[in-house]
């Protein structure tokens, strides 16, 4: 339902909870998260590939969203600005990874035990691409899902992750053009 | 063509996102169990902040006592001391911030 501006009637339920949580009122703040954690998760869940480590970050993403409530402008979706701090925290989870291993040892993106065994009992089978995107570093994983997955546009996915727009188009477009080659051979 | 092959990869690769969303075992997340969790994180942070408070109390503390003998001692000391600290400050500063926007570029 679209009203005038473009804003919807989800939009600004959601901003009426942001200012009752901002006001103290946990129960709002609840229900806002209630709204989007399906949403957050399902997003997570496809760069983490494993079901645990995706719920530890969704409730990371939760605590910081609480705790930085004040800075969330209402310019961009509630759903957009948690999106933009669970991808900064699933980088800032991969870069303590690096640092725990090795700088030269490349962490394997596979699906977990756990999802594997779900898609081998449901019958599932996923295309080449899958693994190839899978094994895309995040500098490029992560602009390539918000383009091509949920669709945002660069300028939104250069807010998202901090940085030009430039540099978001040339990762997504970087990003397809290694998935191609690999298509390719 | 080259751009009709992208486009039927990618959207192989949203089928299999797709097939990937309905492995997920997650269930909708209860109200209770929301407030729950930020109760705890309230207590934690409660936790966090008379840490750090005690923490900062004994530093300064001992930054003071510190700069208290070496005014009245040594005053060569103190003086070296600000001195190294004017020069030490905005370089780490510049080097930690410039350190940590390449790091978010990554």
């Amino acid at each position: 339902m679209k009203q005038k501006g473009g804003v919807t009637a989800l939009e600004q339920d959601d901003f009426i909870l942001v200012q009752k949580a901002l006001q103290g009122d946990d129960d709002a703040f609840s229900l806002l998260f209630q709204r989007y954690h399906s949403f957050l998760y399902k997003y997570l869940l496809k760069l983490t590939l494993d079901e645990d480590l995706c719920s530890e970050l969704c409730q990371e993403a939760m605590m910081k969203c609480y705790v930085n409530l004040s800075s969330y402008k209402n310019e961009a979706k509630f759903s957009t600005w948690m999106i933009s701090i669970a991808s900064r925290l699933y980088m800032d989870y991969l870069r303590k990874q690096k640092r725990e291993k090795s700088s030269l040892q490349r962490i394997k993106q596979s699906l977990s035990h756990q999802l594997q065994w779900k898609a081998k009992y449901k019958g599932v089978e996923w295309s080449e691409m899958f693994s190839d995107f899978n094994e895309l570093d995040s500098r490029f994983r992560i602009p390539v899902l918000l383009r091509h997955y949920y669709g945002y546009t660069y300028d939104e996915i250069a807010h998202m992750l901090n940085m030009r727009a430039g540099t978001v188009k040339s990762r997504v477009n970087k990003g397809v053009n290694i998935l191609r080659k690999e298509w390719k051979e | 063509m080259r751009e009709e092959n992208d486009n039927q990869s990618l959207h192989s690769l949203k089928k299999d996102w797709e097939q990937l969303e309905s492995l997920a075992s997650h269930e909708r997340i209860s109200l209770h169990a929301i407030q729950e969790q930020l109760l705890i994180q309230k207590q934690k942070q409660k936790k966090a902040f008379r840490k750090e408070l005690c923490l900062f109390t004994l530093t300064a503390l001992v930054i003071l006592t510190i700069m208290a003998t070496a005014i009245l001692q040594i005053p060569a000391l103190f003086i070296a001391i600000e001195v190294i600290g004017i020069i030490v400050a905005p370089i780490s500063f510049i080097v930690f911030h410039y350190k940590r926007k390449k790091e978010m570029f990554l």
